[in-house]
């Protein structure tokens, strides 16, 4: 290295930052564009041929860019340890499926930038990465943000991320992403780079229900992000981890503005139509919803399904996630067919993601077997129903809990005669399940104005009517999650 | 003249001829010498303290080898840290050297060479003036450092004529506060992450005035710039670039060149004005009849402010001539010299006994027209004649090696 050439300021590449954002750093430490930067210091032949090489591909795999390699070791002192880190070499980062198309913007993190507008880790430009795990945010793929990091004079402000207040409603319906990386897990999947990858791992063999916040965030993500960046985190969930699951909801009308893949795969499946018929008496848009459920039941139930098997692969023969879960769907609602109540609709619930969980429950009361089991099975969903689904209603736009103590045990402490919510959506789902496993018509909660006084009171009294014809079943849902009566009918 | 020892000096073992007189130093490793130069030039010569692992100079003469044979520039930023060693390295010279004509032999060719290369680079000398501008100058930044509301000063270093000294003042001044810098923050020049270069040293190019000065600042800094930028566009992002490196000053030499006629007066006044202001650094102009430079000239145009502006924020540092006739001035001179003498090595020390003498200093002192720097190197000049072929430096002798 000839050190006359060393340029006298020379940043340091910090972990995990990209080699886009390390020469746009490296620039702005001169005061830099840096396509300026770049012909300055004879990176590239002309000021206007810098436009090229701003692409992911050509930044995070190298391509053709041996004459920007050298001049950048040659200038800011940089050893081949450093591209490596730079580029992610060794780590899901690098790799080609996954680094963003030619010309795409990386998505950032419109809080991330805040803090340090400088800096562009290397996830940003992967099509795994979706989220910020730091702030709990969608990334966005914003081109102001983009183009200001390398031009800093630059004043435009037409941000289309959340920096500016025109884009506060999105920044307000992010906040479900809070609760949806809860349930996700961040897992290093190699120790070569830092690569952290996010993947929706919301596995029911857990206990773990997938709430209605983090339905709404997945919804979110699907809205928000580009069908390939959701193709790629779904796919490789899939193949890293066998057990891994994923519920989608496709909205008809974001399918219609996607790509034809989708289109072809909405258009082309003929099961899923039951649940929009389902859905068709609610207020919102037409859906069509895919739902995932366990992977380890789908050998078994793969033999009956061979026809329908068969003609997904011929539709989706890129998409094996999206296929699995179609394949899930069919199943479940096969299963639910006989075991749904008279009529979801008669639970009466406004709110349509305590709707989605309260079929949800059903579909696993159902697909746990004979119906004159469910009280084995009510005891075990009621177990797995988790905290944020029933407290959602209580939440505000961003998901935050307003009355945290709200869940399901203060519910079930509830029917012991332990006073503790004030509001009574919760008690309609557990009285709904009563009410299924005793099979008693009478019950149909209509009166939904529930959320205090008389009507509480009477459900109260009505639950603790039902459960006393339970005969020798326990007088509370909770004393039979505790008494291990759970199974003995 | 006294004379010191390095205590890492070994008495040097006689081994082989002489070319004549007294055997010098010779001990392992023996330095190689140039082709061509003769039988005698076969002698090895060899600084005493080389095998101790102490010579910086690597067992060759000093001023033979690496950077100390080579030029060395102050407006070349890689030159600084060589300039800095040379500097560190001259008592060690001086000592190798004293040893090595301690005999009274004359030297041989090679020794002849050094001893002559020593000469030149002895200095900085100590003068008043480079005592005077060093005070102004820390004075100055220290008082731009709580500065920023208008009160921001710069140094003007002017002088009537060339030969005065400024430019020595300035690079020793330049140099201390260099070296003092580095020592205190411990950082060097091409550390791994951004350099430290406390000062900055250019030369003003007069060929394309605001922005060949800071294409000059550019070069000397080594930060990237585009064919087609502007003098303001350069200007508007060069602040946070000196920051980055950590410079304190900002040196502009022959600023005297920065001279514009008509109209474009104004705009270079305007320039240097923002450049002294905006930028978070100490600038220094040094240069000759600079009260007649766009920096300090006043407008005729009584509606013109910014070259008034620039005047009042000046801190001028006069370099006087020294007349012949007035003794104060010729103790001056004396005492520069006195203190050049002790550090000057030459074979034969008693050629220099008349060098304070009134009537050789009146002649360096008229002759030079007054001028110290000047003076001084006329002195050297006859000095160096005197080591291969000693004589007395007198008026007589003086003379004959007088520059026109």
């Amino acid at each position: 290295m000839t050190t006359d050439l060393l340029l006298p300021i020379r940043p340091r590449p910090r972990a995990r930052e990209s080699l886009p954002g390390f020469v746009v750093r490296a620039a702005a430490s001169f005061g830099m564009k840096i396509g300026s930067f770049l012909y300055a210091i004879g990176a590239v032949e002309s000021q206007g041929s810098t436009s090229g090489l701003f692409t992911a591909r050509h930044w995070l795999l190298g391509e053709g860019t041996q004459q920007l390699d050298a001049v950048l070791a040659q200038r800011l002192g940089l050893d081949d340890g450093d591209f490596r880190a730079l580029r992610g070499v060794g780590s899901l980062a690098a790799d080609e499926s996954r680094v963003l198309p030619r010309r795409r913007l990386p998505a950032s993190c419109p809080e991330c930038l805040q803090r340090d507008p400088l800096f562009w880790p290397i996830d940003w430009w992967n099509t795994w990465v979706f989220a910020c795990p730091a702030h709990e945010l969608v990334l966005q793929e914003c081109k102001v943000c983009w183009v200001q990091a390398m031009a800093p004079n630059t004043r435009q402000t037409d941000h289309s991320c959340v920096r500016v207040s025109a884009c506060r409603e999105a920044l307000a319906a992010q906040g479900a992403v809070a609760e949806l990386i809860k349930a996700c897990r961040w897992r290093r999947l190699d120790e070569v780079a830092s690569a952290l990858v996010l993947f929706l791992r919301l596995d029911v063999a857990d206990g773990t229900v997938p709430s209605p916040a983090v339905r709404s965030g997945v919804r979110w993500i699907v809205e928000a992000t580009r069908p390939h960046r959701m193709h790629a985190l779904v796919r490789d969930a899939v193949q890293l981890h066998g057990d891994a699951s994923l519920q989608v909801e496709v909205r008809q009308r974001l399918v219609s503005q996607r790509a034809s893949a989708l289109q072809n795969l909405v258009a082309g499946l003929v099961l899923p139509r039951r649940v929009t018929s389902a859905h068709r008496k609610t207020p919102l848009t037409p859906t069509v919803a895919f739902d995932a459920e366990h992977a380890s039941e789908w050998p078994q139930l793969l033999p009956s399904l061979d026809g329908v098997d068969s003609s997904l692969d011929q539709l989706l023969p890129s998409m094996p996630a999206l296929r699995l879960r179609a394949i899930a769907v069919l199943l479940a609602m096969r299963s639910s067919e006989t075991t749904l109540p008279r009529s979801i609709s008669a639970l009466g619930y406004k709110s349509r993601t305590d709707q989605l969980t309260g079929i949800y429950v059903i579909r696993r009361a159902a697909a746990a077997g004979d119906i004159g089991e469910f009280w084995q099975t009510c005891a075990r969903n009621a177990a797995l129903i988790d905290a944020a689904a029933v407290s959602h209603r209580w939440g505000n736009r961003r998901g935050v809990l307003r009355h945290p103590e709200l869940n399901l045990d203060a519910l079930r402490r509830r029917l012991d005669g332990h006073p503790a919510g004030t509001a009574g959506d919760g008690d309609l789902l557990l009285w709904a399940w009563c009410a299924w496993g005793l099979g008693d018509a009478r019950f149909s909660p209509t009166s939904r104005g529930d959320s205090g006084g008389r009507n509480r009171d009477e459900l109260l009294v009505r639950a603790a009517a039902l459960l006393d014809q339970c005969g020798d079943a326990p007088k509370s849902l909770n004393g039979l999650l505790t008494s291990g009566a759970v199974g003995e009918r | 003249m006294s004379t010191t020892t390095s205590p890492t000096f070994t008495p040097p073992a006689p081994a082989g001829p002489a070319r004549k007189g007294r055997p010098v130093t010779r001990t392992a490793p023996a330095r190689t010498t140039s082709a061509g130069s003769g039988p005698a030039a076969t002698t090895a010569v060899t600084p005493p303290t080389a095998a101790a692992g102490l010579d910086p100079f690597d067992g060759a003469l000093p001023y033979t080898r690496g950077s100390a044979a080579r030029m060395l520039l102050l407006h070349r930023r890689r030159d600084w840290q060589p300039l800095l060693d040379r500097q560190a390295q001259l008592p060690q010279a001086t000592t190798v050297l004293r040893d090595l004509v301690r005999g009274g032999d004359t030297p041989d060719r090679d020794l002849t060479r050094s001893l002559r290369s020593h000469i030149a680079a002895v200095g900085p000398i100590k003068t008043r003036e480079i005592d005077r501008l060093d005070k102004v100058v820390s004075r100055v930044c220290d008082d731009n450092l709580w500065g920023s509301m208008g009160r921001k000063e710069f140094v003007a270093a002017d002088g009537d004529g060339p030969g005065a000294g400024k430019s020595q003042c300035i690079g020793t001044v330049a140099l201390r506060i260099a070296r003092d810098a580095w020592a205190q923050t411990g950082k060097t020049v091409g550390a791994d992450e951004n350099e430290h270069w406390p000062v900055g040293y250019v030369e003003v190019n007069s060929s394309t005035r605001q922005l060949g000065l800071m294409e000059s600042i550019y070069r000397f800094f080594g930060f990237p710039k585009t064919p087609r930028e502007t003098a303001t566009s350069l200007l508007g992002r060069l602040g946070d670039q000196l920051d980055a490196v950590g410079c304190q000053l900002l040196i502009l030499d022959d600023a005297h060149q920065l001279r514009q006629v008509g109209k474009e007066t104004r705009q270079l006044t305007d320039f240097l004005k923002a450049l002294v202001t905006s930028l978070p650094v100490t600038v220094v102009f040094v240069g000759n009849q600079l009260r007649n430079s766009a920096i300090l000239k006043p407008s005729d145009d009584d509606s013109y402010i910014a070259a008034d502006q620039l005047r009042v924020r000046h801190q001028l540092m006069t370099f006087p001539i020294y007349k012949p006739d007035v003794p104060q001035h010729r103790d001056w001179l004396r005492r520069i010299l006195r203190e050049l003498e002790q550090q000057i090595v030459v074979p034969d020390p008693a050629v220099m006994s008349k060098l304070l003498d009134d009537d050789v200093l009146e002649l360096l002192l008229q002759g030079s027209g007054g001028r110290v720097g000047r003076s001084i190197d006329w002195a050297k000049r006859a000095i160096s004649a005197t080591v291969a072929k000693p004589q007395l430096i007198d008026v007589e002798f003086l003379q004959k090696h007088a520059r026109t």
